[in-house]
């Protein structure tokens, strides 16, 4: 594969080009013995690492299968392809949407309007379980929370023991004060609660957040307490 | 490692990207049990396949399309020659069976929940009113897509040797298409529902001999009577039994049609020939990509006008009335349309022979239709009489379907009439499509309140109503005399008070006057409520 043009000229090459083909020669050699070869479209050698990787480039370019320009047959099965997949997207959505059950207020998943803190079980006194919402009300000095029924540790339902004035599991005796506090057992972590509110003429005066102060339901005698079954608030580890 | 290593020198010879678009090509084929990223693209141009055929291969390997022939001739993948109705009617189940299956979420079959369940997924759950209105509507046009599809088999004199069975299948399938539509009927418990299906259980119960008819009854409604027995036989035979009877018969129906082959247009063929399956190579259309590019695009095209008529509300939305009551039947109860033509031959004569035998004889002779066409010619000319039968027959089920509406001697007295044609017992009717707002306090006489009268104080709207009361007026103290019935409505006229009851509730008080010669002035009156949220006018 010599290049014609520089065959048929070879005679009249100056010294310096004869040495220039030579090392031509020698790193084509050596690209060969590498299994590569590097020839410019007129059949050159080329050394220069950018000419290598131009070539490498156009080489790559024509390999590929000629890029057809897209056809309009193609074009128009392409976009009702592309119709029906929005169609099959939208129904999916709508599927999910439909499937995504909804609760009304007063049904586990939903709302409980627990009323005013005249309605709350006394401060020093017992919780009061609310067996649909699956909570205990739970009403002391530092303020109201509503504590989810199923223990921390493996989903058994804790129960209110008024001698030991706490809660405490019937299947592997974890305990947990009034406020949902740790004490002792495997359970890993404090009690969990519902995310509550208070809630005076249409506006949120204080919430509970995960870790936060419970509801300051006597400082605010007159807001309604609305807990919110479809969030958890998880309970401090120990 | 030996597998490690040469993945490490494919992708040292050809570099990372090109080495994953190659993987990627390999998995593109094994998903299309053939055919490659280029191959896809071909489909999309129109391209010949290149050789040997990798198209066909997807024919053999896969389980969707081993279900479709390969190739089909030429002639009858014309959009004319069958309008694709067989694939329409499948799509339409398909469509059931997913919408079904949604609705089933939120749907107990049972009378204390049932109604308040269709309540709830019509105002509560996001998009169960679209997702009921579909499967309503694809219900009825499966019934007619499966009618027109019978028809069409009947013209082309398709049914005919050696596609006779086909056929019989195929009126199995109509059967069970009609049964799937009514039992449908019944879970909403409305008393549409209740009130038709206790026709059709009576109906049943009439069949010979008495033993059979009234044992049959039992089983299906599970009591003498529907109750919350009957909901639930009626909703596992709609929701499990029947489809499952469709889906098998289906696969017969639709392995006998690939196995025979689509009869070609009758011109094309000598009489008594059948060359379905003989396709010359320069006939030949592929399913792949012509044939698959057109039934797709119809089925989004019939999915799409689908959605439109729902949604620019030309399809009036799957109707609820009022729940169920033992107690009353509503005025002017209807067969849903496409059993009229059966509500119609009961009004004839006794329901035993109306009712029982004459559809039993219908369907009976479907069955056997093409057992007992002798005649080998599938060309028009050469079917005189078949042709001329099924127009007759045609002309008697539109005249039975009209007389199985209300319009056919089922008169209540004219003022009644009058009154239900404006406010329907059940359904809407002109005054529920008002815009609630538009429905005028105060007393509207159809003497005064007509649209051009200066002296009236009803607005536009309410003129329009009263005008409408006043025609219906005229026209039934017409067809009083018409009849030769005693009492008409002579010198009638009509009176709508419109009293707010409550906060968003007004009380429409309708009241007919009319006074018969040399006699005192008598009245009709009816009282309904109209609730602002109650959804009629949209």
């Amino acid at each position: 594969m010599a290049n014609p043009k520089s065959s048929e000229a070879g005679d009249e090459l100056s010294p310096e080009q004869q040495k220039f083909q030579e090392t031509k020669e020698q790193q084509r050699q050596q690209d060969a013995a590498a299994g590569q070869t590097f020839q410019s479209d007129s059949g050159e050698y080329l050394t220069s690492g950018r000419q290598k990787k131009a070539a490498k480039k156009a080489e790559k370019k024509a390999a590929k299968p000629k890029g057809e320009p897209v056809s309009r047959r193609e074009f128009l099965n392409y976009a009702w392809g592309a119709a029906l997949g929005v169609v099959l997207v939208e129904a999916g959505i709508a599927g999910f949407l439909f499937t995504v059950p909804r609760f009304k207020a007063g049904e586990f998943g939903g709302l409980f309007d627990l009323g005013t803190f005249s309605s709350l079980p006394p401060v020093d006194g017992p919780p009061i379980s609310n067996l649909d919402g699956k909570f205990w009300s739970s009403n002391d000095a530092s303020g109201f929370r509503a504590l989810y029924r199923v223990c921390t540790h493996l989903g058994c339902l804790y129960e209110w023991k008024d001698q030991t004035f706490r809660f405490e599991c019937p299947c592997h005796g974890s305990k947990f004060q009034k406020t949902g506090k740790y004490i002792e057992g495997p359970a890993p972590r404090s009690l969990d609660q519902f995310y509550a509110i208070l809630e005076q003429n249409g506006q949120m005066i204080a919430d509970i957040t995960e870790g936060g102060e419970p509801l300051p339901a006597a400082e605010n005698p007159d807001a309604n307490v609305i807990v919110d079954t479809s969030k958890i608030l998880k309970g401090q580890p120990h | 490692m030996g597998v490690i290593n040469n993945v490490a020198h494919e992708i040292r010879k050809e570099g990372v990207i090109s080495w994953l678009l190659r993987q990627l090509d390999v998995f593109i084929t094994k998903l299309t049990t053939g055919l490659n990223w280029n191959d896809l693209r071909g489909l999309a141009r129109g391209d010949d396949p290149r050789r040997p055929n990798p198209r066909l291969t997807v024919h053999s390997e896969s389980f969707w399309f081993h279900i479709k022939p390969s190739y089909y001739h030429q002639s009858v993948t014309k959009l004319t020659h069958t309008f694709r109705l067989g694939l329409l009617s499948t799509y339409f189940f398909f469509i059931e069976l997913v919408t079904g299956i949604f609705l089933m979420i939120y749907y107990a079959p049972t009378p204390q929940r049932a109604y308040g369940d269709m309540l709830n997924i019509l105002s509560n759950v996001p998009f169960g009113e679209l997702i009921r209105d579909v499967h309503r509507l694809t219900a009825e046009g499966m019934v007619i897509v499966v009618f027109l599809h019978m028809v069409r088999t009947y013209l082309t004199g398709s049914y005919k040797k050696p596609r006779q069975f086909t056929w019989l299948t195929g009126v199995v399938l109509l059967l069970a298409t009609l049964f799937l539509s009514f039992s449908g009927y019944l879970l909403p418990w409305d008393q549409l529902a209740y009130w038709a299906v206790t026709i059709g259980g009576s109906m049943i119960d009439k069949a010979p001999p008495p033993v059979l008819g009234k044992t049959t009854q039992l089983i299906l409604l599970g009591a003498p009577a529907i109750g919350p027995a009957g909901l639930l036989r009626f909703y596992l035979l709609h929701v499990l039994f029947v489809p499952l009877l469709v889906i098998f018969v289906f696969f017969i129906h639709y392995y006998k049609v690939v196995r025979v082959g689509i009869s070609l247009p009758s011109s094309e063929e000598e009489v008594g020939q059948d060359t379905a399956k003989r396709v010359p190579a320069d006939k030949r259309r592929y399913y792949l990509p012509d044939v698959f590019t057109d039934e797709m695009m119809l089925l989004l095209l019939i999915t799409f006008v689908l959605l439109a008529l729902i949604v620019l509300n030309v399809y009036p939305g799957a109707p609820l009335e009022h729940h169920a009551n033992p107690n009353k039947t509503p005025l002017h109860t209807k067969a849903p349309w496409y059993f009229l033509w059966i509500q119609g031959l009961l009004k004839l004569g006794d329901p035993t022979i109306m009712g029982v035998v004459v559809p039993t004889i219908v369907f009976g002779f479907l069955f056997i239709m093409p057992y007992i066409d002798f005649n080998p010619s599938r060309k028009a000319k050469d079917r005189r009489f078949a042709i001329t039968a099924w127009m007759l027959g045609l002309s008697v089920f539109v005249i039975l379907t009209w007389m199985g509406t209300p319009f056919f001697k089922v008169a209540s007295p004219p003022a009644e009439e009058v009154v239900q044609l404006m406010l329907p017992e059940e359904e809407a009717g002109p005054v529920r499509e008002t815009d609630w707002a538009q429905l005028q306090l105060g007393e509207w006489d159809t003497r005064v309140d007509v649209p051009g009268n200066a002296e009236s104080t009803a607005n536009p709207t309410m003129q329009g109503l009263m005008e409408e009361y006043a025609q219906h007026i005229v026209v039934e103290d017409v067809k009083a005399y018409e009849k030769g019935l005693d009492e008409g409505l002579p010198n009638g006229y009509g009176k709508m008070i419109i009293e707010e009851w409550q906060d968003g509730l007004k009380k429409l008080t309708m009241r007919v006057f009319w006074q018969p010669e040399g006699s005192d002035e008598q009245t009709f009156e009816k009282t309904f409520f109209i609730d602002e949220e109650s959804g009629y006018a949209r």
